[in-house]
């Protein structure tokens, strides 16, 4: 059978076994994923699994993308930060940095760490791909209409793309995840920051 | 079994089934990956497979880990020549920017995919994320050297933690892996080069020429 990308089910069966997936997923990654235990775990028998997510490999992908949504819907609290009126340049760059600094809190570390695995496990599949793609692509739209408009009243440099900007100022954030579980210096959040919003600063706006 | 880490094996049997392995999860994923298959075409006998790598499980991990290493060329060991080599601040710039142009080039869109998903896949795996750790310091090496001999000379500020800026750089080349796959607009690629290039050149230098 192929996989079934059930992200988010709507009946109760389904929605055990993707939690419980899920839990297996974020404590111990795919590979460790058996359906034996999944539908114990889920009380269910293993041709309710097969119908709801067509395979073990449905199941792994719905999983994937539920964590995606899932952390796009609290990136869109990040990005609140900047949906507050700034009635001067001065503002809007304190705006701007705290919303680079709070999505690199500690507090998100594991949001990271989802995005991380999510992105990097759909490398070599396509469909979890164009899926995520698609979700991505409407991610972003208030941060960039608030760069947008803070371009057009001079406070943003001319030479910036909005949305360009955005994918790389985000994507970078996928540095940072690698770096809190690969890295060999303590405490990432603190420094690689420091990096990433003067980097921030120095491409969107001149200096007064 | 455990598995058992090795990801560059003496044996040619050995290498030859790691080659296999590697081949399946660059093509289809490390989901996609069937013992019965890597017997098939390695043309051994399954017990073999267990003896070098201890599982599936210790198969994949060392295809991941050499997937990894295979995905850096030469690049900082060829900054690090070159750095060394500059006789003024503004021919060291030229290298800093030959290291650009060559960690970000078009070329290199698989390569930068292979570690996106390496990462992703050893972040619940305690051994092969250590093993990737030491490869990384390893691979790092040259840059620091490059990067300490220009700060020596005054050609780059003074109160930049090499250790941290290397870090910070290089990890975020994650990023253009994640808009080359998950961006739709082509140009998106072109232009986050241009802003991580702004982004080094002011880490380094202190301003974004």
């Amino acid at each position: 059978m192929k996989p079934k990308l059930n992200p988010i089910p709507e009946s109760d069966v389904a929605r055990r076994l993707l939690e419980a997936a899920s839990e297996v997923i974020e404590t111990s990654g795919e590979a460790s994923l058996r359906v034996q235990e999944i539908v114990e775990a889920a009380g269910v028998q293993a041709p309710v699994l097969y119908r709801h997510f067509g395979n073990r490999e449905g199941l792994v992908q719905s999983v994937h993308l539920a964590r995606f949504l899932r952390e796009i819907n609290d990136e869109a609290e990040v990005f609140s930060l900047l949906a507050g009126q700034a009635d001067t340049k001065a503002e809007f760059q304190a705006h701007f940095d705290s919303l680079v600094r709070a999505a690199a809190d500690p507090s998100r570390i594991e949001r990271r760490r989802a995005r991380l695995e999510v992105l990097g496990s759909a490398v070599s599949r396509p469909e979890l791909s164009e899926l995520i793609t698609r979700v991505q692509s409407t991610t972003y739209v208030r941060v960039i209409e608030a760069l947008v408009a803070a371009q057009q009243r001079g406070w943003v440099r001319a030479d910036v793309e909005p949305v360009s900007f955005v994918a790389w100022a985000s994507s970078g954030m996928l540095g940072l995840a690698a770096v809190e579980h690969y890295g060999s210096l303590p405490n990432p959040s603190e420094w690689w920051i420091r990096y990433q919003a003067e980097a921030c600063r120095a491409l969107l706006f001149d200096e007064d | 079994m455990t598995a058992i880490l090795n990801q560059a094996p003496e044996s040619s049997v050995a290498d030859r089934i790691l080659e296999i392995a590697k081949e399946i999860i660059d093509s289809v994923g490390e989901a996609g990956l069937r013992i019965d298959e890597v017997m098939d075409r390695a043309d051994v006998k399954a017990p073999v497979i267990y003896r070098h790598f201890g599982s599936r499980e210790g198969l994949v991990q060392s295809a991941h880990l050499a997937r990894y290493a295979d995905s850096f060329r030469s690049g900082s060991t060829a900054f690090g020549a070159a750095a060394r080599a500059a006789r003024s601040q503004s021919e060291f710039r030229l290298a800093v920017d030959a290291l650009i142009d060559a960690a970000f080039d078009e070329t290199h869109i698989e390569a930068r995919l292979v570690r996106l998903e390496v990462l992703a896949m050893g972040t619940a795996r305690p051994e092969l994320a250590s093993a990737i750790r030491t490869f990384q310091d390893e691979n790092r090496q040259p840059l620091v050297r490059g990067l300490k001999f220009a700060q020596q000379l005054g050609w780059v500020r003074s109160d930049l933690n090499m250790h941290e800026f290397i870090e910070w750089a290089t990890s975020t080349t994650l990023g253009l892996a994640a808009v080359s796959q998950f961006r739709t607009e082509p140009e998106t690629a072109q232009q986050w080069v241009r802003y991580q290039r702004t982004a080094i050149q002011t880490a380094l230098f202190g301003d974004g020429i």
